[in-house]
């Protein structure tokens, strides 16, 4: 087979010559087509970078970057000593409770939905299911006061009306519960568009599968079970994966417009806190340093996820 | 089909039910925002109105219509999402095709060099610091300059160059084509499909984006759409924090409906525009599936 295909190959002549100089030619126009986006990738990505060296100096911005007296570790003892772990807890509530709760529903919709015979149904609820991803953080935060404001918000109303409270609930003034409605408005946003990955999955099984398994008497849940499930079991793998590795994302946008004085105890991540102690209080090596951190323990997830991607699945995730 | 096939009416029925609350659920908030938005405001003072409004009135809508502020945040919320998009599907489409090249010298190099943004970055902090020094904060380019490429973007339309059948664009080659007009007239027309996708999503990220605006250009000159309602949306909210209740009986009107009724203006456009461009987005998602 191989010394088969090993001629083949030496048959076909190659369109143009292998050889560098000849390619360095050919490809000149690509190259130049290639520097708008190094310059992007110099101007907006690595300097940023670069600039992360101020997370280990006093930076000053009349100094610069380079300028400004190294004093190595100050920042980030500074950091540990104080907030951080507040910081980290808050983080990773947010993020493992989105996870946790987040993560089946996607799967779920899109196995109750495809199960539903009438196309129109099914077309049309699909569609309506992604229409919440569409709208900005903005728009799901001016929604959620007409529901959980207090006095006047719908849940407010019903609970005073159904006898469950006496007085209002602060849905939005409260940490703890702050933190429950970042989750729902999250789910709320996520659950239909997550769910179009499964949806192709789902469409890619093979049908024969369905057929032998019906004429051998299994329902509608047995094929579920143990048709459908299985067959998605590597996009929910890589799904799941891909998610552990973004676990330090807790949110930015939708704290920054949804969050108020009485909550930030609660709602307060690593990407909030960079901005809200570094930009906002121009502590800038001190926010630096906290963004230092995130970045750095964001890639090695990233890598160790990719690599377990690799390792249970055979697909890592950019290659 | 086989005997079996017919589903359990019961478990039918159940599966009909929950999917049609779901979908309930994710739509029926919209419906309220525009109930509340054409409610008379003096009237939202004694509570919200749920499936129909109470008073209906376009006195919320007015006050948005004659603001000084609205005619110069919808244009440049319009000029940001044009200007960012043509600029971002030039960038990401054009970057992608010299990744794609098989034997460029140099490819695994350039590979690397983007990939690794996406792993990597320096923050916000940083970001502030260089996008001063470039002279764009507070000036209209930081939204779009930034969004010249999007790695993840380019992803997704490189590996859809990458699944093109090769030989079309081997016989312009035989026929005198250099690579770049290989890339204007074989692989731009053929790649239409991906190259809509990403024009939707970033259309419809820059429609929605408001962060860069809050935090990188937060002048009057340049509030978009987006940053108006945000703007709305704190100022009654320090109302709230400061009298107990911005919804108390001392306020004249409640500032509520014209909240409700821009955020229908912001969101108007998306709910337009979603019949046209849902089949794209989903292509889109799916091309980005096959490569994983």
């Amino acid at each position: 087979m191989d010394s088969k295909q090993e001629i083949i190959r030496k048959e076909k002549k190659p369109l143009f010559s292998k050889h560098l100089k000849f390619r360095l030619k050919r490809y000149t126009g690509i190259y130049i087509m290639l520097i708008p986006g190094i310059i992007w990738a110099l101007a907006f990505c690595y300097a940023p970078m670069y600039g992360l060296l101020i997370a280990f100096k006093d930076y000053s911005p009349s100094a610069g970057v380079w300028g400004s007296p190294w004093v190595g570790l100050k920042h980030f003892k500074a950091l540990f000593e104080s907030d951080f772990w507040k910081i980290m807890r808050n983080t990773l509530l947010i993020s493992v409770s989105n996870l946790v709760l987040g993560f089946p529903l996607p799967i779920m919709f899109a196995i109750l939905i495809t199960g539903i015979k009438n196309t129109v149904f099914r077309k049309v609820t699909q569609t309506l299911s992604y229409v919440p991803h569409f709208v900005s953080w903005v728009v799901v935060s001016s929604i959620c006061y007409v529901f959980f404001a207090p006095q006047v918000g719908f849940l407010n109303v019903a609970l005073r009306n159904l006898g469950i409270i006496e007085t209002s609930v602060g849905f939005l003034e409260n940490g703890p519960m702050f933190v429950v409605m970042m989750i729902l408005t999250n789910i709320w946003k996520g659950t239909g568009w997550s769910a179009i990955i499964y949806f192709a999955a789902i469409a890619g099984v093979d049908a024969e599968l369905y057929e032998a398994a019906t004429i051998d008497g299994a329902r509608q849940f047995q094929r579920t079970i143990y048709i459908t499930i299985p067959s998605i079991m590597p996009t929910v793998v890589i799904m799941l994966i891909l998610q552990i590795s973004s676990i330090l994302n807790a949110g930015f946008e939708q704290q920054m417009v949804m969050a108020n004085d009485l909550v930030w105890e609660w709602a307060d991540v690593l990407d909030t806190y960079a901005y809200r102690y570094g930009l906002k209080l121009l502590r800038y090596s001190y926010g630096s340093a906290v963004g230092f951190f995130k970045s750095t323990v964001a890639c090695i997830l990233l890598f160790f996820s990719n690599w377990l991607s690799r390792k249970v699945t055979g697909y890592g995730l950019y290659s | 089909m086989a005997v079996n096939d017919r589903p359990n009416p019961i478990a039918q029925m159940l599966r009909y039910t929950i999917v049609a609350i779901l979908t309930f659920i994710f739509v029926f908030p919209f419906y309220v925002v525009v109930v509340i938005a054409f409610n008379d405001p003096i009237d939202l003072m004694n509570g919200y109105p749920l499936f129909w409004p109470n008073i209906f009135s376009t006195a919320n809508f007015n006050t948005i219509f004659h603001s000084a502020v609205l005619p110069r945040a919808a244009f440049l919320s319009v000029s940001r999402t044009v200007l960012g998009t043509i600029v971002s599907v030039v960038g990401c489409g054009m970057t992608a095709y010299c990744l794609s090249r098989e034997d460029l010298p140099g490819k695994k190099f350039f590979n690397n060099f983007f990939l690794f943004v996406m792993f990597f970055g320096g923050g916000l902090i940083p970001t502030y610091i260089m996008l001063n020094k470039y002279g764009l904060i507070n000036n209209f380019l930081v939204f779009i300059l930034p969004a010249f490429v999007n790695v993840y973007y380019m992803l997704i339309i490189k590996s859809y160059y990458v699944g093109l059948p090769k030989s079309v664009e081997e016989a312009a080659i035989i026929d005198g084509c250099g690579e770049i007009s290989v890339f204007f007239r074989i692989v731009i027309p053929m790649a239409v499909p991906v190259l809509a996708a990403i024009a939707v999503y970033s259309a419809v990220g820059q429609w929605n984006s408001w962060w860069d605006n809050y935090i990188w250009a937060n002048k009057q000159s340049l509030c978009t759409l987006q940053l108006l309602l945000v703007r709305l949306i704190k100022e009654a909210d320090t109302t709230t924090l400061m009298s107990g209740s911005a919804f108390s009986s001392t306020t004249q009107t409640s500032p509520f409906g014209v909240r409700m009724a821009a955020t229908v203006i912001v969101t108007f456009p998306i709910l337009i525009a979603y019949p046209f461009f849902q089949k794209y987005f989903i292509s889109g998602i799916t091309i980005g599936a096959v490569k994983g």
